[in-house]
């Protein structure tokens, strides 16, 4: 719908460009006409040289203006489309999704990190188990070897907990992500409408301004009325 | 921990790049039931010692096994599909396990 009612105003614009430029034309030709008699008659009259640069100048100005504005619109019209293209949205899902699943794949049960957590762990009881029976050292010392181990042993068992946190909540996500599928799509669709319409909103101001521009020139054409 | 979560960040990056597709199975064991050991092709599963279980497989058609004898009996079987999880809730009639697929 966005895409149609531009689509009505850009065609609009145009036409409103096309009319400036035939008035302009129109009032071109008096003027070119009145430049070539001053010049012939060979009579000096600085005061009117002034309004035909004057002219001359607004001319310019108005058609850089409307040049601007097309490219403007054209490039509005590829944002627009790309803004309201529904693929768009459902491959921004995916990738979300790819996003999510790549850090589920990390702290998966069967993941490389879920394995060394565990072979720590593995490691840290084995040394308490083997020092509890070694006749190496003193008894201070194996106590103190033994908190340290025993130490390291609770605080991997933490960040392996961590690591199991972590793994729910990204499985929830996941989840979460493909149960409201279509759903998510929509919100993505939604907030790419409001992109859209901020494009729009702004197009129209352009082309509420050039419209101004193009008033002002044409009163500016149009010979001052006697008595007025 | 700090290292640890470095550690996920790195291999998260190192995943993403992998070409292979892979999806998740959650093996969810519900409470109160006296289960054998499960397997999901070459990964075993504790019932006893975690009540859910997350395992990154390989994309396409899969099946939960649980041991008994030294053998491998299947008793579920579904899809898995590329980044997505599949929840199989397991629970028990009488010896045997069963499953119900949610995905």
């Amino acid at each position: 719908m966005c895409r149609r009612s531009f689509a009505a105003s850009g065609s609009s614009v145009r036409l409103a460009v096309l009319t400036g430029f035939l008035l302009l034309g129109f009032a071109g030709s008096p003027a070119a006409a009145e430049d070539q008699t001053s010049s012939s008659s060979g009579l000096s009259k600085p005061d009117a040289v002034a309004p035909v640069e004057e002219f001359s100048r607004q001319l310019d100005e108005l058609k850089k203006t409307f040049a601007d504005l097309n490219k403007r619109i054209e490039s509005s019209a590829k944002t627009i489309d790309n803004e309201t293209d529904p693929v768009a949205s459902r491959r921004e899902i995916e990738e979300l999704r790819a996003l999510v699943s790549a850090l589920l794949g990390s702290v998966a049960d069967n993941g490389e990190i879920a394995r060394l957590g565990a072979k720590a762990l593995d490691h840290a009881r084995a040394k308490e188990k083997s020092l509890h029976e070694d006749t190496r050292f003193t008894q201070e010392q194996r106590d103190f070897l033994l908190r340290q181990w025993e130490k390291l042993a609770h605080d991997t068992q933490s960040a392996t907990a961590e690591l199991d946190a972590a793994r729910g909540r990204f499985a929830k996500v996941l989840r979460t992500l493909q149960t409201n599928d279509d759903y998510v799509g929509e919100l993505m669709e939604i907030r790419q409408g409001n992109e859209a319409l901020k494009v729009v909103r702004d197009l129209a101001k352009q082309i509420h301004e050039a419209s101004d521009m193009l008033n002002n020139f044409i009163n500016a054409l149009t010979p001052p009325q006697p008595g007025t | 921990m700090r290292r640890l979560l470095g550690a996920a960040g790195a291999l998260a990056l190192g995943l993403a790049a992998c070409t292979e597709d892979v999806g998740y199975v959650e093996v969810k064991v519900a409470p109160g039931y006296l289960l054998p050991p499960l397997l999901l092709g070459s990964t075993r599963i504790d019932p006893a010692r975690s009540a859910s279980t997350v395992l990154r497989e390989r994309v396409g058609a899969a099946k939960l096994e649980f041991e008994r004898d030294g053998r491998r009996v299947a008793f579920c079987q579904f899809d898995i599909r590329k980044d997505r999880i599949v929840t199989v809730a397991v629970s028990a009639l009488g010896r045997d396990p069963r499953c119900k697929v949610e995905s």
